[in-house]
């Protein structure tokens, strides 16, 4: 045990002296590391973003069944029984034929004799159904729509599908964006730390020879090259999330911000904190690797 | 204790350094490795720590096969053996006292017995007085002793010297001798590689000769 806390004190002093030695090439590893990690957030920030907004959006979207005029009285009650027996219908609504035509009246105010100079009520009734969150994706609701096209009494089944399609694609685009982008800049930063670990692995090789040949493990030998490359990676990271929380606020307070909803849109609301707390980690691994690619190198694996 | 069997060594440019050595070295020995420059005195030592392993052959010490040993149990067979360079391979930066604690400390032993085991081991090879100096800032014989003190801080089981005299005038070598001597008195098996034929003269120990890699005389001079 007290080996163990011995050789953790060392490489802890040996990591910390090393990060002082040589200050500015720390700072750039940290800096590389920040960076890709600082882009990478924009982009899940965008995604989060998207993503609460296409929810909210889905709260709203309903399947609509309009229904044949001679639709009869039972076929009305079939497809009512049927759809509160779907798992994936949590509210029907019945819409009937006048109900239609005063919502028309009410959404487009300015139309409202359309329906008089059309002769009587040209609007069909229907039923509203609101679908149960987990099916609220272009996949469920074709399901939906298909199994109910066919049935007795009804005229034509139509949800929005184009939007969500559109929304989940932009969603999932900035979400790859984010991803690939930071990919490439990971990897820029995996070679910056993987070269600043070599250059003092260089300046330290005489000594690093000495400790194998007195018998040094190594896991004493690496162990401080590695906690400094964590630490450093962690550094960047909480960098990044303090950026991206900053750059949050600011574009918060602009006024294309107050008064473009779209802006809300896109930039409303922050990482939640296992996002935040991922890019931090997300940022020591990086280090880790970099330096575990970089000792296997510089032969002391 | 150390056991050499056909231990041939090529290096990759066609180079022979070892052909076909075989040598049993017991414990609590004192022995010369001896020849001329590059008769292979430097590789026969750096078979025995592992800093190089044969192209074929075996070299066994302590039963272990050194050459099959797995990589992780290297530093443990390198805890048992000191060694001291022809270079020195003093850090430039460390004081007489670091240096020589820099071993104790790679072993993981505490602070208080880092200390006390660096200071002893100074003291026997009379350098406590320099103890802050800077390898630059001391003589060459000191820095001969330096890397004899950090060989023999970790109490190992075999000392290994390369050439220890070479750079030391008559007195500083006899001087070095006597104390690899009193090391060898309390159990260390030691080897000593020279080309110093009247050091060994004066020791009368057994001696492995080597010539272009081979073993060419094996006797007490």
């Amino acid at each position: 045990m007290g080996r163990l806390l011995r050789a953790l004190r060392h490489c802890a002093r040996e990591a910390w002296d090393g990060l002082w030695r040589n200050p500015a090439l720390s700072a750039l590893s940290a800096a590389a590391i920040s960076i890709s990690l600082y882009v990478l957030g924009l982009f899940l920030l965008l995604a989060v973003n998207l993503n609460h907004f296409v929810e909210a959006l889905g709260k709203e979207m309903q399947v609509q069944v309009y229904l044949k005029e001679d639709a009869s009285p039972a076929d009305l009650k079939t497809l009512r029984a049927e759809f509160e027996s779907d798992p994936a219908i949590e509210v029907v609504r019945f819409v009937p034929k006048a109900e239609a035509r005063l919502r028309f009246e009410r959404d487009f105010p300015s139309l409202r004799d359309l329906p008089e100079r059309v002769g009587g009520n040209p609007f069909p009734a229907s039923f509203d159904l609101e679908i149960r969150d987990a099916d609220r994706n272009p996949e469920a609701l074709d399901r939906i729509a298909k199994s109910y096209q066919k049935a007795p009494g009804v005229e034509e089944v139509r949800y929005d599908r184009g939007w969500t399609e559109r929304l989940v694609g932009l969603v999932a685009l900035a979400r790859r964006g984010g991803y690939g982008l930071g990919a490439l800049l990971a990897f820029a930063a995996l070679v910056t730390v993987g070269a600043v670990v070599q250059l003092t692995v260089l300046a330290r090789r005489e000594e690093i020879e000495i400790m194998k040949l007195v018998g040094a493990t190594a896991a004493f030998i690496r162990g401080p090259f590695l906690l400094a490359a964590a630490v450093q990676g962690l550094a960047g990271g909480a960098v990044a999330v303090a950026g991206l929380y900053v750059t949050h606020r600011m574009v918060e307070r602009t006024e294309v911000f107050t008064t473009n909803p779209f802006m809300t849109i896109v930039a409303g609301r922050f990482l939640p904190a296992q996002a935040s707390a991922a890019l931090a980690a997300g940022g020591a691994a990086l280090g880790i690797v970099a330096a575990i690619l970089s000792l296997r190198r510089a032969g002391t694996f | 204790m150390i056991q050499f069997f056909h231990v041939t060594k090529k290096y990759q440019q066609g180079a022979q350094a070892l052909s076909d050595v075989s040598a049993h070295i017991e414990k609590g020995e004192f022995i010369f490795l001896t020849g001329p420059s590059g008769a292979g005195k430097t590789t026969f030592l750096k078979m025995i720590f592992r800093e190089d392993v044969p192209t074929s052959g075996q070299v066994i010490v302590h039963n272990d096969d050194v050459a099959t040993m797995p990589a992780r149990r290297i530093p443990y067979l390198r805890r048992q053996i000191g060694v001291v360079f022809q270079d020195f391979k003093l850090l430039p930066r460390k004081t007489v006292f670091e240096n020589v604690a820099f071993a104790t400390q790679v072993i993981g032993l505490s602070r208080k017995e880092q200390r006390i085991r660096t200071f002893q081991v100074l003291e026997m090879l009379g350098l406590n007085h320099r103890l802050h100096n800077y390898p630059e800032q001391v003589s060459g014989g000191e820095q001969q002793r330096m890397a004899i003190a950090r060989a023999l801080v970790n109490r190992p089981l075999i000392l290994l010297a390369d050439e220890p005299t070479g750079n030391l005038d008559p007195d500083l070598a006899k001087e070095i001798m006597g104390l690899f001597k009193d090391i060898n008195s309390h159990g260390t098996t030691v080897i000593i590689a020279t080309h110093d034929r009247d050091l060994i003269r004066r020791m009368s120990r057994r001696v492995i000769a080597l010539d272009h890699g081979r073993v060419v005389a094996a006797a007490v001079a």
